[in-house]
């Protein structure tokens, strides 16, 4: 599985917790495809989704392409190369790793973590087995296949060579077969080309306005062909170290360059969405071979060259005729012949998913709306970690407003949509994750008893996302004296009221930074995966979910004041604080107790004090009901209803930063 | 020269009203006060601070003859205080921008119109309170006395400090125009001002060095709120007449008294007519003319209409018509107009024409129109290239010091190019502080740029000559690297970047630099270099007269009228009948008086109330001795009709332009104004001020420049 290169970076920054809510498999790119590779002996497409995933599709069988996933990325896959005939598969990520696949069984063979930022671009050379990989920490590393193929978790280091000189976030790199020259175009608009066999700058290529966003180098390493954002394609004679031609055949950026096999024509395709055949002979000769729904990303061709694989920010990879280069249709690039494209549809498509692109957490905290790119609303049970109803395509401001509770409960998670699947994070904010103190019979959690149990909604899904983590550490220490109920505790792991779905990928980062690990709720049980979780798992989330201490509750201060139609005078303005999950029938029952009624002294506490439940005796409970009838709280002068909770009644009622203040009336 | 101001003398003691009304802001005041001294008592002290009048009506009379000028400096100078030389080199400055002067007249000047108006309001308002308390009527007008006296009240205690500061400045100007006429020599201390400025922004409390820049900040803004709250009180007083509709006519008596005054003089009819012509149908009409113009008005008159939705810089078609509209009313007034004034006309009459009607309201935001410009903040994500903007509106502009170390070596970049390079700047969102892309719904690295949609017309550059460095201890040091000051700038607004250079439809040119000797921005001394110029073109054709009273404008009229004769014999004097030409550059330097007396119809009375005066006789010398080799070849003898005084005035080097290559005009006179002491500079010995300095400590550094846009 996964080799770590160091151990111990779970060390200065902050770690963060996070989990994808999906399907056990996810047939369908759920967002834009990157990269591409074709595998011509099998027929087989590769893609790099966005949604963190690399899909293995079957040509030969188009109406179910789907094969395979590979998932073990965390962020968008931006790049993939095929390489060793097909066998291996390199990857590059925005979570800032490279990793090396099995192809053919689509396992993660190792990641390699030598890249500080979003890894944007690899290059390989087929004749000596080198991919190179490129990214916006500017750094550019060569990596020999058959060293990163060898890897195993004892033996896992690997020697790299840097390329050094770039100043600017690497946007784009090539290298040619026989792997004598490397090209990078970068934000700094010029290409740098060096020779990887000495790791030597050869030359700067200048020329381009913007950024630099895609590169084809020919077979000998004599001309480079570069595409720019901003929309002109250059081709460059690296002997001359000179620009021959720029070829001006799109409207926006280009983003995808590819040239044909003896580099007589370049097709190439960008954020106009239209994908061109020119001829590098006579670049006044091009031919618009079909125009896109979205940008295009990628293209890869059909070892016959008749046709070609595009993928764009669209989810779909489609697949159009080429024409024959012998045959050039449009002669001149006479003006409306040009703007016909030569094809209207697609030969073939490999039909992608919707992405999530909107959402909105109720007031409950706990149930999120989503709204994808084709318009189909679902709600999730962000506690349980799974969809909870697919409402189809519906107004999504309408399912929201009829959802609408007078409920106030505090942030515990933030929400991604960054791969177009929905992802929490826990812990961005540490306290944040801990904030939410729910009723456990309000949310659904325990049976009606008479207990009412709080519970913690942070802390809760966290010991069901490592439901299945045992540490064999703590058991060596503790076996001694506590063998028995240390074990019957491990095998009851998790929380006692629900468990997670047993295929949420769970993931631990650096807040704001690169992934550490990511695994799945149901594999934490295993032994290596154990071993990685006890290097990973930050200390805050050990504190809950192994030695199981309860987060601490939020306090709320507020004032209780004898409204002035009561008739009551105040002796003094008592600062109470309480428990924020508190609900006004309790402070009714104070009320009635300890200022108006029965209890001499004015008390300073409010609500129970002890953590989890307030366990009100039967005469208890009578006094409740009574409170109730006698007393009524008022706050801005609305008349509380006793089952809101103080926080509640701050957020909607009290509306303000200030301290709260209530009133209390007594009724006759 | 004297004998203009001795005619104004006679002229002004012949007619007991017009005496009064010699200076616009004063008359007001006085003739509100006499009006309404028994209704308010506490109205004189509005009159408590600087009065300039006095002095001038008393130099009017006894006024020493013949100019010994040459011993007194080029134009009126300004006293340090005490480490003041930061606000005086702004007072100079400020001055010279082209149309400041004139805007800040028109501003002062209405405001207290309106204030007067008001004050009669209340008068009469309380007095129908008294008489009518049971009517509906006098309810309304009781709530409209309280609005009106609690937004703006008459007496210096009410108005805001704001508008009493705005007040002070152009009585400081006033004072200087003054003391120009009657060219004294000795320095004026800007006290009353001062005292205003730090009741309005008491950081210019004690007598410290401070900020010009941040000075100038604050100048401007007070002036830009000026500017609203007399739009403001506009609205007050609309809504007031509108109440006491039946006694419109006693609310407007200055309409009343206008039509007491004594007929003017025959030659005035026609341009009286007009004037009230234009009331009646309150159109946007510029040039207040005679009959002949009314053609040509009326194509102006529809222009702003059409073009005011087009941007200053995109104003080409529109203005343009407007100015050969002009340009023809030109010839028609004095028939050989050289291109050189229509240049000129382009400098001044672009942006008038674009906002006509705008200008004519009362309480027109000069500050926002001149000097604030919009810059366009966008950001585009690297990722999928989509672009978000935010615009920003901005009255000045830092320019970062680009060393020499900086920039690569081998290319030396054009000085204009400099200035482009270091204000129109892109940056990296990127590592750490990546940029949330809404499309990708990620972070994604993205690009921001800083570009300007539009440039003001006046345009300050400040250069980032202090840097607070954070050490043990806070201080402001300097940077003294040398920066090359362009007498023209290139325009870098957005539309302009895309173009070559010698293609962008405007440029800038300088027209003043404040200069900054020291090491740090609490020490140190201010020196201000500005272009020496009546700026007289910003007075011609100017709307905003007409809101006047008749009886002043036949007075000044008049007056003037009557020096512009003798000043055609001056003319006379100094144009040889050999066309010697030194002396023809400096007859054409005589702007103020020459142009007053022969385009008089054309121009703004406010001229003689705060314009520059420059010392002609000193400056004529100045040009004959400095550089009438350089210039005096061609001029005269091109054709001798050209050298009526509207000709020489339009080729007045103040107005230079940018055909300036053109040998018949003249090189532009700068003035090197420090404080006390003003002396006159040739453009190359200008320059030489400007070149980088071999010491890098000691040397006098420009801080501030200004540009205007051609």
């Amino acid at each position: 599985m996964a080799t770590h290169k160091s151990s111990g970076q779970s060390g200065r920054k902050k770690v963060q917790v996070s989990f994808v809510i999906r399907d056990e498999v996810e047939r369908r790119h759920r967002a834009g495809v990157n990269s591409l590779q074709y595998d011509a002996h099998l027929q087989r497409l590769y893609s790099a989704g966005r949604d963190s995933i690399i899909r293995i599709w079957n040509c030969k069988n188009m109406k179910e392409p789907y094969i395979q996933s590979m998932e073990h990325h965390t962020d968008w896959v931006n790049d993939i190369v095929l390489c060793c005939g097909g066998k291996n598969l390199i990857s590059a990520s925005s979570d800032t790793t490279v990793k090396v696949w099995n192809a053919h069984k689509g396992f993660c063979m190792s990641t390699l973590r030598t890249h500080k930022d979003y890894v944007k671009a690899l290059a390989y050379a087929r004749d000596r087995e080198q991919v190179a990989s490129a990214g916006l920490d500017r750094a550019i590393f060569l990596w020999d296949v058959n060293t990163l193929t060898a890897l195993t978790a004892s033996n896992n280091t690997v020697t790299t060579s840097s390329l050094n000189g770039n100043k600017d976030s690497i946007y784009s790199l090539a290298m040619n077969p026989p792997g004598t020259a490397i090209v990078s175009g970068s934000t700094e608009k010029v290409l740098r080309v060096w020779d990887p066999r000495s790791c030597t700058k050869l030359m700067k290529l200048k020329g381009h306005a913007d950024n630099v966003k895609a590169l084809v180098l020919n077979r000998d390493g004599t001309q480079c062909l570069s595409g720019s954002s901003d929309g002109t394609i250059k081709l460059w004679s690296l002997g001359q170290q000179r620009c021959i031609s720029t070829i001006r055949v799109h409207d926006e950026g280009v983003w995808a360059l590819l040239a044909t096999e003896n580099f007589s024509h370049v097709i190439s395709g960008g954020r106009d969405r239209k994908i061109v055949m020119t001829d590098l002979r006579n670049t006044e000769r091009y031919t618009l071979i079909c125009e896109e729904s979205a940008p295009v990303l990628k293209m890869a061709m059909t070892p016959d060259q008749g046709s070609l694989w595009v993928a764009t920010s669209d989810s779909s990879i489609r697949n159009w005729v080429l024409p024959k280069r012998d045959c050039q249709i449009s002669g001149d690039a006479g003006e409306e012949e040009v703007l016909k494209p030569l094809n209207v549809k697609p030969e073939l498509t490999i039909k992608g998913g919707p992405a999530v692109r909107h959402y909105q957490i109720l007031n409950d905290k706990r149930h999120i709306l989503t709204k994808d790119t084709e318009n189909n609303i679902v709600v999730y049970d962000v506690l349980k970690a799974s969809k909870l109803e697919d409402l189809g395509p519906a107004d999504f401001e309408e399912e929201v407003k009829k959802r609408f509770k007078m409920v106030y409960v505090p942030n515990w998670f933030n929400v991604d949509l960054k791969t177009g699947m929905l992802t929490i994070h826990l812990g961005q904010d540490e306290n944040d994750c801990f904030s939410a103190w729910v009723s456990a019979r309000e949310a659904g959690l325990a049976p009606n008893d008479i207990v009412d149990q709080k519970v913690n909604y942070g802390n809760l899904l966290l010991q069901a996302l490592l439901e299945h983590w045992w540490r064999p550490l703590q058991v060596d220490e503790d076996a001694e004296c506590q063998g028995d109920q240390q074990a019957a505790g491990q095998t009851r792991g998790g929380n006692e009221y629900f468990s997670v779905p047993g295929h949420t990928p769970v993931i631990f980062s650096e807040v704001g930074g690169r992934t550490l690990y990511r695994l799945l709720v149901r594999d934490a049980g295993g032994e290596t995966e154990g071993l990685l979780l006890n290097e990973t798992v930050p200390p805050w989330v050990v504190d809950i979910v192994v030695e199981k201490n309860l987060p601490k509750f939020i306090k709320i201060p507020f004032y209780l004041l004898p409204h002035a139609t009561s008739g009551v005078k105040s002796l003094k303005k008592d600062r109470l604080i309480a428990n924020d999950f508190i609900q006004v029938r309790k402070v009714a029952e104070h009320v009635y107790e300890k200022v108006l009624g029965a209890g001499s002294e004015s008390g300073s506490v409010a609500g129970p004090s002890s953590p989890g439940a307030d366990r009100p005796d039967p005469d208890r409970q009578e006094t409740s009901s009574i409170a109730e009838d006698r007393v009524e709280l008022l706050c801005n002068d609305q008349v509380l209803d006793s089952n809101m909770d103080l926080r509640t009644v701050r957020h909607f009622i009290w509306k303000s930063s200030a301290d709260l203040t209530l009133h209390y009336r007594p009724l006759k | 020269m004297t004998v203009l101001v001795g005619e104004n003398a006679v002229d002004e003691s012949c007619g007991p009203p017009r005496k009064k009304f010699r200076l616009c802001l004063s008359s007001r005041y006085s003739q509100v006060r006499t009006s309404h001294e028994n209704t308010t008592s506490v109205k004189g002290a509005m009159l408590n601070g600087y009065i300039p009048t006095d002095g001038h009506n008393k130099s009017s009379t006894d006024d020493s003859p013949v100019s010994d000028g040459t011993g007194c400096s080029p134009v009126a100078t300004l006293c340090n205080l005490g480490n003041t030389c930061f606000l005086n080199s702004v007072i100079y400055t400020l001055r010279f921008a082209p149309a400041f002067l004139h805007n800040l007249h028109h501003l002062v000047v209405d405001l207290a119109d309106v204030s007067a108006k008001q004050q009669q309001v209340k008068a009469k308002s309380s007095s129908l309170g008294r008489n009518m308390g049971s009517s509906s009527k006098s309810w309304s007008s009781k709530d409209l006395l309280s609005l009106g006296s609690s937004t703006s009240s008459n007496d210096t205690q009410g108005k805001s400090r704001i508008q009493v500061a705005t007040e002070r400045l152009h009585e400081l100007y006033v004072a200087l125009h003054t003391s120009e006429v009657k060219e004294n020599c000795d320095p004026f201390q800007p006290d009353v001002f001062l005292h205003a400025l730090r009741e309005v922004n008491p950081i210019f409390e004690g007598n410290q060095q401070h900020d010009a820049h941040e000075l100038l900040v604050c100048l401007l803004d007070n002036i830009r709120e000026t500017c609203r709250l007399l739009a403001n009180q506009m609205e007050t007083r609309q809504t007031m007449e509108a109440a006491d509709s039946p006694e419109n006519l006693d609310i407007e008596p200055k309409i009343s008294g206008a039509a007491t005054l004594p007929p003017p003089s025959k030659s005035w009819g026609g341009v009286r007519k007009s004037w009230k012509k234009r009331k009646n149908t309150s159109s946007q009409i510029k040039n207040p003319s005679n009959g002949l113009s009314n053609g040509i008005t009326s194509s102006v008159k529809d222009l702003p209409s059409q073009d005011s939705t087009v941007p200053l810089v995109n104003g080409g078609t529109g203005s343009h018509q407007t100015l050969t509209g002009i340009s023809e009313f030109n010839q028609v007034q004095s028939p050989p107009v050289s291109s050189s004034s229509d240049n000129i006309k382009t400098e001044t009459g672009v942006p008038e024409s674009d906002k006509d009607s705008k200008k004519q309201n009362v309480g027109y935001n000069f500050v926002a129109d001149d000097f604030e410009g919009v810059a366009v903040l966008r950001t585009t994500c690297l990722e999928c290239e989509h672009v978000t903007e935010r615009k920003e509106t901005f009255c000045d502009i830092c320019v970062p010091i680009i060393t020499e170390q900086e920039t690569e070596k081998g290319e030396i970049p054009r000085v204009s190019e400099v200035y482009q390079a270091a204000i129109v700047t892109s940056e990296n969102l990127r590592d750490l502080n990546k940029y949330w892309c809404e499309q990708c719904l990620r972070y994604n690295e993205a690009c921001r740029s800083v570009r300007y949609e539009t440039l003001p017309r006046l345009l300050v550059l400040q250069l980032k000559r202090f840097s607070s460095t954070f050490g043990s201890m806070v201080c402001m040091s300097k940077v003294n690297d040398y920066m090359p000051t362009p007498l023209k700038l290139a325009c870098f607004c957005e539309n302009c970047c895309s173009l070559p250079e010698e293609q962008r439809p405007h440029q800038y040119q300088l027209y003043g630099v404040i200069m900054h000797l020291g090491a740090t921005i609490a020490s140190g001394h201010y020196v201000a270099y500005v272009k020496a110029s009546e700026n007289y073109f910003d007075y011609c054709h100017c709307g905003r007269d007409k809101r006047k009273i008749p009886s002043l404008s036949s007075g000044s009229g008049k007056s003037s009228g009557g020096s512009g004769d003798k000043m055609g014999g001056i003319l006379k004097f100094f144009r040889p009948k050999s066309s010697s030409s030194g002396v023809d550059v400096a007859s054409k330097n005589l702007g103020n008086s020459a142009g007053n007396s022969l385009s008089n119809r054309n121009t703004c009375r406010s001229l003689d109330c705060c314009g520059v005066k420059l010392n002609s006789s000193l400056i004529g010398m100045h040009m004959m001795n400095g550089c009438g080799e350089l210039i005096g070849h061609g001029y005269s003898s091109k054709d001798k009709d050209s050298l009526n005084p509207l000709k020489a005035l339009n080729s007045l080097p103040a107005e230079g332009v940018s055909s300036s290559t053109d040998a018949s005009v003249p090189e532009p006179l700068w003035l090197e104004c420090d404080d006390d002491t003003v002396r006159l500079l040739t453009r190359k010995e200008f320059e030489d001020v400007l070149a980088p300095k071999p010491s890098k400590n000691s040397a006098l550094t420009p801080y501030l420049l200004f540009y205007s846009r051609v």
